[in-house]
């Protein structure tokens, strides 16, 4: 049955109306967390190859999402800005694009019109779809669940009909998966997995599947690196059988608190063992009724979870997005079954789906609640931050009043979406909880120099975080600064004001327009940092022209080599970050050096010139 | 080819709809300026002079400081380089009477801390501070004020309470 008609219309559109219902409010939440970090993205495009950074460089633990992360933040900001209404209706336009595909693929595999409108219900039902809908960093579910339902579809199509278009709009589907999330690797094991059931056999075109799975797994193991400690690391031991329980339980109970249980008597294991059961019962009935598109499930949910199996400190709900597909045809072919069998049965399965749904929907729908209020604090505060840019551009904004949620939900990411610096009061660093793996903060806190310099410079604007609004309190921050924080020396010095000649010491020619020459060696004074994780950015300029052979820049710390960087012709505007040592007890001062390997000769000039510094600064 | 042509025409409009940012000024609340010599604490406009150490307005509009409170005051261009002196008006209630018997309030303006000024018990009472004309030479100053005595929290309150302000005033020092 792949043929459609006038009912089959009608019943595609119940779950999108569904998902309408269940994630009114998910769908109309604001940005937040890492969305403003794909975001600004975009702000430091100035060249092709800042363009191919941002969209291939891994980042985010690794990722290289071209599709669902680069492509979909960098154009949808750049067509749009900041309005999450044109996100969030390319999100549902592909998640009913999806739905569709469901019924069409379940319809085609069950002959059922009642197991086709149940699947995509109950798949929209369940927890794993909460995030993906309502937070936009998380695209990447929705979007890899099209181009792996849209790749087996096709699989369906080639098989049915043997054309080779059929097979290589799969394949094209499923190679733009890699584009979209990491769990397209396990496609493969999923159309192998249909063809052994269906067919006994494995058509040989499949291997070409295989191939590009085992190259991208080969290149993502070889060129991305893993983080080794943290919630990210990945740990390959029996912890992964345990992880995988927990995802049975997340898709079949969701996760809810006691408090929040739609049962308050009933605990949400008990929901998840008695569903667990029933599936296994299911299952082993389904595999004697020769019911592939159950055993079907089953395998689809587990090789989907496989990939995020070995990241035992970071079970997440939506990471059942995609495998709760398999949970769906579970469910909707044990419906199925038991109502033929009668009205017993019916009723038994339909209480058990009935609970399943009601702790899984619950779940979904506080997550969704959840998720609209973080994008509504989110977009609060990072609308009064822009105000308060737009009242005091060119100052230092130090807030305070941040909790931990407000920090990690929009402040330590919003941030650089602004054209300032802001940052966080130090006295609040403690407030923050850094979580394990995660990089340092300290960019994110106010140093004691900068808050010393922009007081004493009157370029200071302070703020304290009130419900909604940000209370301007600079007066009151000012007085009560240390004393001694007024009289360090800056953390960074814009090398074309006059003014940063005080910190300068040898090695510097007079102030241009942008920055000032240096000899082949100059010195530099800034304040000591004022704890760990301090990073030291060194921008600077030399004409490309004057590159060939290249020019290497070294820079020393207190002496020591911190950090060199190879000038050619493509990099002449070069940028030097490294991290700065730990602070010496007691130290005010940081000198810094800088070495240039071959000075530029310019006929009627008699200077020896290095390269042109514009700032050098620690954050 | 028409449908693609719309899509293009789509995408093209789209490229237009990047909203031109305008922040909604009620988003920050901005200090007061010019800061005002005379402030009254029951009036919400001179809230923004009220800079840390003030207990929520009660219904009636009054309300409590907590033992250590904070206001900033503007000096006139007629006080600039010129001695003056801050007025503390303020209420001790019948109910802190034994609470805050005795209280002495002490004034610091940056390093400078004159003679605590001693409350003679309930009632309405204005304390007095100099402050030398070295100090006035800004727009404005701060004043850190500090009470020895205070209501602890008690029953339901968690509030530590000091007594009910009720204006700060810089004025030239030789007023009468």
């Amino acid at each position: 049955m792949t043929r459609l008609d006038r009912r089959d219309a009608l019943l595609i559109l119940l779950a999108p109306a569904f998902v309408l219902w269940l994630d009114w409010h998910g769908l109309r939440s604001w940005f937040h967390q890492d969305d403003f970090a794909w975001m600004s993205l975009g702000r430091h495009i100035e060249s092709f190859g800042d363009l191919w950074r941002a969209l291939f460089a891994p980042a985010a633990q690794g990722t290289v999402r071209v599709l669902s992360e680069r492509f979909f933040f960098l154009g949808l900001e750049r067509l749009f800005g900041l309005d999450h209404r044109p996100f969030h209706l390319v999100v549902l336009a592909t998640q009913f694009a999806n739905l569709a595909l469901l019924y069409w693929i379940t319809l085609r595999l069950s002959g059922s019109r009642l197991v086709a409108a149940a699947a995509p219900l109950v798949w929209s039902a369940g927890v794993g779809l909460a995030v993906p809908l309502a937070w936009l960093s998380a695209y990447n579910q929705v979007l890899c669940a099209f181009c792996l339902l849209a790749a087996f579809a096709c699989l369906l199509r080639w098989l049915e009909t043997g054309r080779r278009a059929w097979f290589a709009a799969q394949f094209t589907l499923f190679l733009l998966g890699f584009g979209a999330l990491e769990v397209a690797v396990v496609y493969p094991a999923l159309a192998t997995a249909w063809c052994w059931l269906e067919r006994r056999s494995m058509p040989r075109a499949l291997l070409w599947l295989w191939l590009a799975s085992a190259a991208f797994a080969a290149a993502h193991m070889l060129l991305i690196p893993k983080p080794a400690v943290g919630i990210y690391a990945r740990h390959w031991d029996l912890s992964m059988a345990r992880s995988y329980g927990q995802y049975w339980s997340l898709a079949l109970a969701g996760d809810l608190d006691p408090a929040h249980w739609p049962i308050p008597w009933m605990p949400r294991r008990v929901v998840a063992a008695a569903c667990g059961l029933a599936v296994l019962a299911w299952l082993a009935l389904a595999w004697r009724a020769r019911n592939r598109l159950a055993v079907f499930g089953f395998v689809w949910f587990t090789a989907a979870i496989a990939p995020v199996l070995p990241l035992r400190d970071h079970v997440m709900d939506y990471y059942v997005a995609i495998p709760s597909i398999g949970t769906a045809w579970l469910a909707a072919t044990a419906l199925a079954a038991a109502w033929r069998r009668g009205w017993k049965a019916a009723a038994g399965v339909c209480l058990l789906a009935g609970l399943s749904l009601l702790y899984a929907g619950a779940a979904h729908r506080t997550t969704a609640g959840w998720r609209y209020k973080r994008g509504l604090q989110a977009r609060y505060l990072f609308h009064a931050l822009e105000r308060a840019v737009d009242v005091h551009p060119g100052k230092l904004i130090a807030v305070s009043g941040i909790g931990n949620d407000l920090f990690w939900g929009a402040f330590a990411d919003s941030r650089h979406l602004l054209p300032s610096r802001i940052c966080l009061d130090p006295g609040e660093a403690d407030a923050v909880a850094l979580p394990a793996g995660f990089p340092s903060i300290a960019a994110d806190i106010c140093s004691t120099a900068e808050l010393g310099e922009a007081a004493r410079t009157g370029r200071l604007a302070a703020y304290r975080w009130e419900d909604r609004r940000l209370r301007a309190i600079t007066r009151l921050y000012v007085h009560r600064l240390p004393r001694e924080w007024l009289d360090l020396p800056p953390s960074g010095l814009d090398l074309a004001d006059p003014a940063a000649a005080r910190w300068l010491g040898s090695g510097w020619h007079e102030p241009e327009e942008g920055g000032r020459w240096m000899r082949l060696r100059a010195e530099a004074t800034l304040a000591a940092p004022d704890g760990p994780g301090r990073r030291l950015s060194i921008h600077g300029y030399r004409p490309p022209e004057t590159l060939d052979p290249p020019v290497r820049v070294t820079a020393r710390v207190d002496g020591a080599e911190a950090g060199r960087i190879l000038l050619d012709a493509s990099n002449a505007a070069f940028h030097l970050e490294f991290p700065l040592p730990a602070p010496k007890p007691g130290a005010r001062t940081l000198r810094v050096e800088l070495e240039v390997d071959r000075a530029l000769q310019v006929p009627g000039d008699r200077r020896e010139l290095g390269v042109v510094v514009s700032r050098i600064a620690w954050q | 080819m028409r449908r693609a042509l719309a899509a293009a025409a789509i995408l093209l409009a789209a490229s237009g709809c990047r909203q031109a940012r305008h922040p909604d000024p009620s988003l920050t609340i901005e200090e007061p300026e010019p800061l005002q010599s005379s402030i009254d604490a029951t009036n919400p406009a001179d809230e923004g002079q009220l800079l840390d150490g003030f207990h929520a307005p009660e219904t009636a509009g009054w309300r409590w400081s907590a033992p250590q409170f904070t206001v900033s005051l503007g000096v006139p261009e007629n006080l600039r380089g010129k001695e003056a002196r801050i007025e503390f008006e303020f209420i001790v209630p019948e109910v802190a009477a034994r609470d805050l018997e005795g209280l002495s309030i002490t004034a610091r303006v940056e390093d400078h801390e004159p003679p605590a000024w001693r409350s003679p018990g309930v009632g309405t009472h204005t304390a007095v501070f100099p402050v030398p004309a070295a100090l006035l030479k800004e727009e404005g100053i701060i004043i850190d004020f500090t009470l020895d005595r205070f209501i602890p929290p008690r029953g339901g309150d968690t509030r530590r309470l000091g007594v009910i302000p009720k204006q700060f005033r810089l004025v030239p020092a030789n007023t009468k």
